[in-house]
């Protein structure tokens, strides 16, 4: 049995107006423009794109409609929008320009039902429920919002199989612990994930070089990639000719 | 005019954008004279089914794609809309669908096996038919963006251009005959090959005798 492809994906966080990125989440700094950045990586041959605003659901307000239009004219790989989708009219409003899922993370810790509501109104297929996973002690993971700033007292395991049973498609799993420092990926946390839940999963956080990349294939639908693609350390043709050398089956 | 048909469901953006990349203006509209007078009709869809095709019918807009398809205009229809192309979907009970191609929607569940994850989502290579010459060569091998629960099922396995593997199973991922094509994958929103075989598939219909 030959297993399924894994997607490589670019996370691109959206801060006023620009592509950012940190280190645990904080910190940001300015990496580049959202359009030129998503065009790139289309070109290289990226597998999808997910673009996450970042202070949205923080000050309840969204700047990313207008990229996900303007990226849609030109980039023909799956879109993903999240960062302050609170209801049924903002996904409608994304998905009518041009995304094709969106990545719910606050709006579903408030009200769990908004998964469900979602899922059977717009369909299972484009909702991703995004969680941002800190470890609190030796196997065990707290969700976190609000981009890693507020804590939600819910198990990220239990939150995921809870996501899955109300409808979503998929999960994005961000370790906060990992994010941004490329120094590989928690491979404990996405094991117990893949023993709860069975939908695709989307890893998040930690990758610097290819063998992070390896490390979780086996566990992992997906995984998602910022600091290693915006600081140029390598292309995504390199990065995948690597992958494919190495008996990882990806999209050429 | 490649007229898309505009009834609540499906990505339309995306795919007048793709259809406009490789090339081709698109009318997006629910009128019976942009339906009936369009060089191809592309029904998209995302989401239910039930759903979808009540919504085609409140509009009216399933007799009148019947008509158009009788009258040998061209068809391509995507996702949801690729299944809509058949007679019937077992989605959450046993709907109509516009009965434009023999067959049924089934539920990957009903698939035998064991390793293959549902919703079937990602970049999958295809199989192509050997008995259906339409699609080009080049495409097969070639991977496309999917994203599923349920597939169709044709009746006439020479209308199949194209298979995936789903488990140890094959399932059918586009037809090619006379006047309709339809896609169970997102050809617009795969890439460069995606693109590719959609401007193959408009040529082929408004090519065609």
């Amino acid at each position: 049995m030959i297993s399924n492809p894994v997607r490589v994906i670019a996370r691109l966080d959206i801060k006023s107006n620009s592509v950012v990125k940190g280190i645990n989440l904080e910190g940001l700094r300015k990496v580049g423009d959202p359009k030129e950045l998503a065009k790139k990586y289309y070109k290289e041959g990226i597998d999808e794109i997910i673009y996450m605003d970042v202070v949205a659901s923080l000050y309840e307000r969204n700047t990313i409609e207008k990229f996900i239009k303007v990226a849609a004219k030109e980039i023909f790989v799956p879109l993903t929008v999240g960062g302050g989708i609170r209801n049924l009219e903002d996904i409608r409003k994304v998905l009518n320009n041009g995304a094709d899922k969106v990545a719910i993370n606050t709006a579903a810790i408030k009200n769990e039902n908004f998964i469900k509501e979602a899922s059977q109104e717009i369909g299972s297929q484009s909702i991703i429920v995004s969680i941002e996973a800190k470890k609190v002690e030796k196997n065990n993971w707290e969700a976190y919002y609000d981009n890693g700033r507020e804590r939600s007292g819910l198990n990220v395991l239990d939150w995921a199989k809870k996501a899955q049973d109300l409808g979503a498609g998929e999960v994005l799993i961000t370790s906060v612990d990992n994010e941004g420092l490329k120094k590989g990926m928690d491979l404990e946390l996405l094991k117990r994930l893949r023993d709860i839940v069975s939908i695709p999963i989307i890893f998040s956080g930690g990758v610097g070089q290819v063998e992070h990349i390896i490390d979780v294939v086996p566990n992992t639908d997906a995984v998602a990639l910022a600091s290693v693609l915006h600081y140029n350390e390598y292309s995504i043709k390199f990065l995948k000719d690597i992958l494919y050398k190495k008996g990882i089956n990806v999209r050429s | 005019m490649i007229t898309v048909v505009d009834y609540g469901y499906g990505n339309i953006f995306s795919i007048v954008s793709a259809f406009n990349e490789i090339g081709f203006k698109c009318k997006v509209s629910d009128k019976e004279n942009d339906i009936l007078n369009a060089t191809i009709i592309v029904l998209p869809g995302v989401g239910a089914f039930k759903q979808a095709m009540r919504s085609l019918e409140i509009k009216k807009l399933d007799k009148i794609i019947i008509k158009a398809v009788a009258n040998k205009k061209n068809i391509i229809g995507i996702c949801l809309g690729y299944q809509m192309l058949f007679d019937k979907s077992n989605e959450f009970g046993v709907y109509n669908g516009l009965g434009l191609v023999e067959g049924e929607v089934r539920s990957l569940k009903t698939f035998d096996g064991r390793y293959s994850k549902i919703p079937n989502v990602g970049w999958r290579p295809l199989i192509l038919n050997k008995e259906n010459k339409i699609m080009s060569d080049k495409n097969d091998n070639q991977m496309f963006y999917f994203v599923h629960s349920f597939v169709p099922f044709a009746k006439y396995e020479k209308k199949i251009s194209s298979f995936i593997k789903f488990n140890d199973n094959k399932i059918h991922a586009s037809i090619h005959y006379n006047n309709i094509v339809g896609f169970q994958f997102h050809p617009e929103k795969s890439g460069k090959a995606g693109l590719k075989l959609l401007k193959e598939s408009t040529e082929y219909l408004l090519n065609r005798d």
